[in-house]
């Protein structure tokens, strides 16, 4: 008895022991795609280099007869099956939409201020007020309201993407693709940080 | 100061030594080299001719240095048609004196003295000294070791008076000086009265035009400015007494948050008090701010060494919305207040210590309005409270109304205590929720370093499904909501509720539990919470939802339920008639139907065959689930069948069965949506 007890032990033991850690990598690729999407939504298309052509959706139409008696099924899901679960990064969600949407219509208030380097990009993924000396003493804080409206939209976005793909944790890292794919999608002429120092595209 | 009184001392000297030689006609005397105490003199020529009523005098020098601040003057030429030697004391009228300086630059002025060295009595007048781009007028009066100094200034101009800034800075006010820009026109009047070295009195008149500065990051800056004020000042003892008054009346300033513009609300301050210890303890008795239309305040300030060390504040009743946007806005952007509709007045007072404060404001009538809708608090009147010392502050608030997103909140009142950074509540408040009321008691809320904290306990008495279906833009719903939470708490952007809520509908129960929310008022509020649900009637849900109609009962769970921005993202939900229990169940064609078309199936399948001689068939079971991540629904039925699941499985009753069988496992979750929402939206198929 007591062996048997002590065998059991050890398995379990050792099956503790061989317990595998499986890490998830962050899918820096998909993400590149997801952030560029966003930023072509947000910014317009014109400072996009290539929009991500859409997976075309497959749609499973058919229905069933009546199989035997009066048992009958008339019900198929004609819902198109979503695509088969690959390291991707999704962000169609109604509240991702809801911030891109929100964003966008800032962005038409931000774009002259980023033509004319009053707001910058940070090399963390925000936006800051760069050079106000252009912009008129009354309407400085219309700017910084601005700058603070969207840095706080796009660490909800960041957050948000992590959240909505089931890791929390990959926020920092989203952020970090963003802040890249910001600066690279940025039109001639704006200003964006790069290691402490302001760099004009 | 002490150099124009040198320079006096000076002339008269050479006068003096002129007096014995009036009985000649002329006389003309030339130095090569010359020096004085301080003085030094180069190629000095001096011509002295008798007139009818006086001595005319025609002075030349090369070159004179004088001691610091004048410094090194050239060509200098000085004349006095009239000289005189009455009762005692030499007198010019009317002279001129021409010389070149290195930062004054050839200058022409008009002078007069009176000296009586006997008595030591010096007058002397200079004009036009050419300045800044403008001009000065001096007139100084001395009479053994007292003097009077009275300056009149003239459209000055602040850049070219820089160049003499070194000579009466320190070298760290010329380094914070070095980081700004400005420019702008000062003119004024001053009169200093003094003893030897020591100021006595001191009256300053003066208006700066056309002002412009701004420091090297732009944080402040301003734009055309009229600033006007007057410092009266007079030592009485070892301290200083003294008076000023502040005003400015056009421009734009910037203080980062701050926009001033002064053209449209003047600000006007007015201040005395006194100095002690060489200004090291500053004494602001009196002290009164106003910025026209917006706000006015009287208050009182020390400060020893240049920092406050007690201050009392007193503001009028000032209108909310204008406080709001000239001094409260700016500090708030992209806060959940950054967008407010204010209205009604706010006074506050302000006792402030570096130990702590006690803060009261008074409110009346006060009204705020999130412009994004998502708040609003109207009729705030009486007193809040705030001390962050052991000294306790009272509040009595009292509100008409108020809403939380879509929930309307009615009139409560809130009587509490807060000492030490911390508000408590005396007694319970009794907040109506649409037509019930939350008893809110044990409030407490802290401010700390990490932010505003702050819980209570609560009992909610029922509302009614009805007003609540009806606020959120649900289908109405009848049945009560009610819940016993032992605390709900906030902090650090986090809201958790413990304890449950009760919701009892379609003749069953509801329990949310867990409910927490992050950033309520941020950009993407989050909800979470998990909801058992009990025992619900299906014919009387069905029939609420227009749906057909299915009897039989239900019962389920939505677990680690998160609500987006108050849209459903992620959940792991299963519903379906419970295995005990199974009484009579039915299900009518048009459940089918509906069923079928929110399977994105068509419509009107079963009139087509003979089944549509059946109004409704008898089902086993039924119950669906779905697991909804990523925008994807994983779904399944109560039961596995080939290929697919079991939605419906007809069995119980008399046949004819029907069984509803869903193939596809992953969904488009917003392709659902627009399914529930179209079946919601149609009337239905007609059977015939």
């Amino acid at each position: 008895m007591s062996v048997f007890k002590w065998l059991t032990g050890t398995v379990s033991g050792l099956m503790l022991v061989s317990c595998v850690t499986i890490n998830i990598y962050f899918p820096a690729a998909a993400a590149e795609k997801a952030a560029d999407r966003i930023i072509e939504d947000v910014w317009g298309p014109e400072t996009q280099p290539q929009p991500n052509a859409e997976p075309e959706q497959q749609n499973s139409s058919s229905l069933t007869t009546p199989q035997h008696g009066f048992a009958l099924s008339v019900l198929n899901w004609l819902v198109p099956e979503v695509q088969a679960a690959e390291a991707n990064i999704n962000i169609d969600s109604p509240a991702i939409n809801a911030l891109k949407a929100q964003m966008k219509s800032r962005h038409d208030q931000l774009e002259a201020f980023y033509n004319s380097g009053a707001v910058g990009l940070t090399d963390d993924g925000l936006v800051t007020v760069r050079d106000t000396k252009a912009v008129a003493l009354k309407d400085r804080n219309n700017l910084n309201g601005l700058v603070a409206d969207e840095n706080k939209d796009r660490k909800a976005l960041y957050a948000e993407i992590a959240r909505a793909n089931g890791h929390p944790e990959w926020q920092d890292d989203i952020q970090n693709t963003f802040a890249k794919r910001w600066i690279s999608n940025a039109a001639k002429g704006w200003w964006y940080q790069q290691g402490g120092s302001w760099k004009q595209k | 100061m002490r150099s124009l009184m040198a320079r006096t001392a000076l002339l008269c000297c050479l006068l003096l030594w002129m007096a014995p030689l009036q009985a000649i006609d002329s006389i003309e005397l030339r130095l090569g080299q010359w020096t004085w105490t301080d003085y030094q003199g180069r190629e000095l020529a001096l011509q002295l001719t008798l007139g009818e009523t006086g001595i005319e005098l025609n002075a030349q020098a090369e070159h004179i240095t004088f001691p610091t601040p004048i410094g090194e003057t050239h060509d200098i030429y000085l004349h006095c048609t009239d000289l005189r030697f009455t009762e005692g004391s030499w007198v010019c009228p009317s002279g001129t004196v021409r010389f070149t300086h290195a930062d004054l630059g050839r200058q022409q002025l008009q002078f007069s003295f009176k000296a009586n060295t006997e008595k030591q009595h010096y007058e002397i007048q200079l004009g036009g000294v050419k300045l800044a781009e403008g001009k000065l007028n001096v007139d100084l009066s001395y009479q053994t070791s007292a003097w009077e100094l009275a300056l009149d200034a003239d459209d000055l101009s602040l850049q070219g008076l820089t160049p003499w800034l070194p000579r009466f800075l320190s070298s760290e006010q010329q380094e914070a000086l070095a980081l700004w820009s400005y420019d702008g026109r000062l003119s004024g009047s001053g009169q200093l009265t003094g003893k030897a070295e020591s100021l006595k009195k001191l009256t300053l008149n003066w208006q700066l035009n056309q002002l412009n500065f701004s420091n090297d990051s732009g944080t402040q800056v301003a734009e055309q400015l009229a600033l006007g004020g007057k410092l009266d000042g007079q030592q009485q003892q070892s301290a200083w007494l003294w008076q000023t008054t502040l005003h400015g009346e056009q421009g734009q300033a910037y203080f980062e948050p701050v926009f001033l513009d002064m053209s449209a609300f003047p600000l006007a301050l007015d201040a005395r008090g006194t100095a002690r210890d060489n200004f090291a303890e500053i004494e602001i008795t009196k002290l009164k701010v106003e910025q026209q239309s917006v706000i006015s305040m009287e208050g009182s300030l020390t400060l020893k060494d240049a920092k406050p060390v007690s201050m009392q504040l007193s503001s009028q009743p000032a209108a909310m919305a204008m406080l709001y946007e000239h001094w409260l806005q700016p500090f708030t952007l992209g806060t959940a207040v950054a967008k407010l509709d204010a209205q009604g007045q706010v006074a506050a007072s302000l006792d402030w210590k570096p130990s702590g404060y006690q803060l009261a404001l008074d409110f009346a009538g006060l009204g705020v309005k999130d412009e994004a809708e998502r708040y609003e608090l109207q009729g705030l009147t009486g007193k809040l409270g705030w001390s962050t010392t052991e000294v306790p502050m009272a509040t009595d608030l009292a509100w008409e109304k108020a809403q939380l997103y879509a929930i309307s909140l009615g009139e409560a009142s809130v009587k509490a205590r807060s000492q030490s950074s911390q508000l408590l509540l005396e007694q319970t408040v009794d907040l109506p929720v649409l037509d019930g009321r939350l008893q809110l008691s044990a409030f407490e809320l802290q401010q700390q370093k990490s932010g505003v904290n702050w819980s209570f306990e609560g009992l909610l008495t029922p509302i009614s499904m009805e007003s609540l279906s009806e606020a959120l833009g649900w289908p109405i719903l009848h049945g009560k909501l009610s819940g016993v939470i032992p605390k709900v708490s906030y902090a650090e952007q986090q809201l958790n509720i413990a304890g449950a809520l009760q919701m009892k509908v379609f003749d069953g129960t509801t329990v949310i539990r867990n409910l927490r929310m992050t950033s309520p008022f941020g950009s993407l509020p989050q909800l979470y919470a998990n909801i058992d649900i009990n025992d619900l009637d299906l014919a009387s849900l069905t029939q609420a939802f227009d749906f057909g109609r299915i009897s039989g009962r239900l019962e389920g769970y939505v677990r680690d339920l998160r609500l987006s921005n108050w849209k459903p993202v992620q959940f792991d939900a299963s519903l379906a008639t419970p295995k005990t229990n199974p009484g009579k169940r039915r299900i009518s064609q048009r459940a089918v139907d509906n069923l079928t078309q929110i399977g994105g199936g068509p419509s009107g399948m079963l009139q087509r065959g003979f089944l549509q001689f059946f109004e409704d068939f008898s089902y086993q079971k039924l119950g669906l689930s779905c697991r909804l991540q990523n925008e994807v629904c994983e779904m399944n039925g109560i039961e596995d069948a080939e290929q697919g699941y079991y939605i419906v499985k007809g069995g119980g009753g008399l046949p004819p069965w029907i069984n509803v069988v869903g193939y596809t496992r992953r969904v488009d979750w917003s392709d659902l949506i627009a399914r529930l929402i179209a079946v919601r939206d149609s009337s239905g198929p007609v059977i015939e």
